[in-house]
């Protein structure tokens, strides 16, 4: 399915005319490579309107990064040190647990953990999403 | 082949040790943390007992001369690899000319370098371990130093390990349940009541219940004790006899004698007990000055650990391979 354009001024005023059709006050979509703000208001003069549409810089910034394969996601090495996990990929940003084997999670070359998308201890399938990394600046 | 470019002393080859011989003499040697050794060689891939080296003096440096993959278990020596710091117990390959560096130990006393087909030194009477009192084995039946080269063993079938490494979680987690936990600091030691714990009366007891300290004179052939003594009842004068480690003797002074890896083959001194062959990897890792204490345990007691630990050993060899192939076929 190809993605709507939220710069196009077609889809723009479409989305408004819904909007008010709806009743409804205001949308804001985000997603990664663009977002796009529309705030309906009434005023004596008739409805007033605020858009912000345009392409962020996110696609080259937030990046998620999937499960590798099928495992128990952990935050740390479970070593009896219980120091954070410190692979030798710098990067990494958790492990998923086999049975008695961990596998390091990393973000990525020049990449830090902006957030986990998943509670540790939960069971991801391949391709399931870890976290939102970050490029470093 | 590796290339020592820093060591201190100590530092040995070592496998499961060379047993057999004990009747003529020759000492078993082999790892002081045997379970590090065997945990490492089964993520890597290799034989359960394939040599590996044993570090114990540090800061210590080597340098890969060709391509492999390799693993540091036993204790948390904060390693790197070019500099790079490398997670405990995850196995890693390496290109030719990287730099393996071991720190002090945070956790534990003893590292156990595994590298993938093994430590390829030649065998003495079935075994690569350095045997230092009789001096051969291992390298030239002496201490690692500073420029040795050291052949590796032929890998057979080698796992594919990600870039990010493959870490195995480390025993004394996995294994929590099968040993029982520190109190206060004191390391809970399971034993065997032995040949000559009658002999000694209500001290027999004392030896249970008191915490003992590891003396400085502790090495890889025994652990001398120090607390308040205890003592036969009445003296014992008792021919030489068999010992193997883990056997706890009692010398005149009346503080105790763990024998370890280098055990003595024959001995005097009454024995008041055993430690469990599986508890023994935990007195390879005490350090000198920590405090113990034995737990009498039964031999039913010894088996089911044993059963345990060599359930998990089992389960890195499969689960090891089994993950480095899914992220093969997953590429």
């Amino acid at each position: 399915m190809t993605k709507p354009d939220f710069s196009d001024p077609a889809i723009i005023e479409r989305l408004t005319a819904a909007l008010e059709a709806a009743g409804v006050d205001g949308i804001e979509i985000t997603r990664p490579g663009q977002s796009l703000l529309i705030r309906l208001s009434s005023s004596a003069k008739g409805p007033a309107r605020q858009v912000r549409s345009g392409k962020t810089d996110a696609v080259d910034a937030v990046a998620i990064v999937k499960a590798p394969m099928a495992g128990e996601f952990w935050l740390s090495d479970l070593s009896r040190t219980g120091t954070p996990a410190a692979s030798t990929a710098r990067d990494a940003i958790g492990f998923l647990r086999v049975g008695p084997i961990l596998l390091p999670v990393s973000a990525g070359p020049s990449r830090r953990l902006g957030r986990h998308l998943v509670e540790p201890g939960t069971i991801v399938g391949f391709g399931d999403p870890i976290a939102e990394v970050e490029t470093e600046a | 082949m590796i290339e020592i470019i820093q060591t201190g002393p100590f530092n040995t080859v070592q496998d499961l040790g060379r047993t057999g011989f004990r009747n003529i003499g020759v000492t078993t040697s082999g790892a002081m943390d045997p379970l590090a050794l065997k945990v490492g060689n089964s993520l890597l891939g290799n034989e359960t007992g394939a040599a590996v080296l044993e570090i114990q003096t540090y800061p210590f440096k080597l340098r890969f001369a060709k391509q492999t993959s390799f693993v540091v278990t036993g204790a948390d020596c904060g390693a790197s690899l070019d500099g790079r710091m490398v997670q405990p117990w995850c196995a890693l390959p390496i290109e030719a000319g990287q730099v393996l560096e071991l720190g002090q130990p945070r956790v534990g006393t003893r590292a156990y370098i595994c590298i993938a087909g093994g430590i390829d030194v030649a065998a003495v009477m079935g075994s690569r371990s350095t045997s230092l009192r009789g001096a051969f084995g291992g390298s030239d039946g002496r201490f690692l130093s500073t420029g040795d080269v050291l052949k590796l063993g032929e890998v057979s079938t080698a796992l594919n390990f990600p870039a990010t490494g493959l870490a195995v979680i480390d025993p004394a987690y996995a294994l929590a349940y099968v040993y029982p936990a520190n109190e206060d600091g004191v390391l809970l030691v399971r034993a065997i009541p032995a040949g000559e714990h009658a002999l000694f009366g209500a001290d027999a007891e004392r030896f249970w219940m008191q915490t003992w300290k590891i003396s400085t004179q502790s090495d890889r052939t025994g652990y001398r004790l120090m607390g308040e003594p205890i003592k036969p009842t009445t003296p014992v004068e008792m021919r030489s006899h068999g010992v193997v480690s883990g056997v706890v003797q009692v010398p005149p002074s009346g503080e105790p004698i763990i024998q370890m890896a280098d055990a003595n083959t024959a001995g005097g001194y009454p024995k008041i007990a055993g430690v469990i062959e599986a508890d023994l990897w935990r007195l390879g890792q005490a350090r000198i000055g920590s405090r113990l204490r034995f737990v009498r345990a039964t031999h039913a007691q010894a088996a089911s650990v044993e059963k345990a630990v060599a359930a998990f050993i089992d389960d890195v060899r499969s689960t090891s391979r089994m993950v480095c192939d899914a992220l093969q076929a997953m590429k």
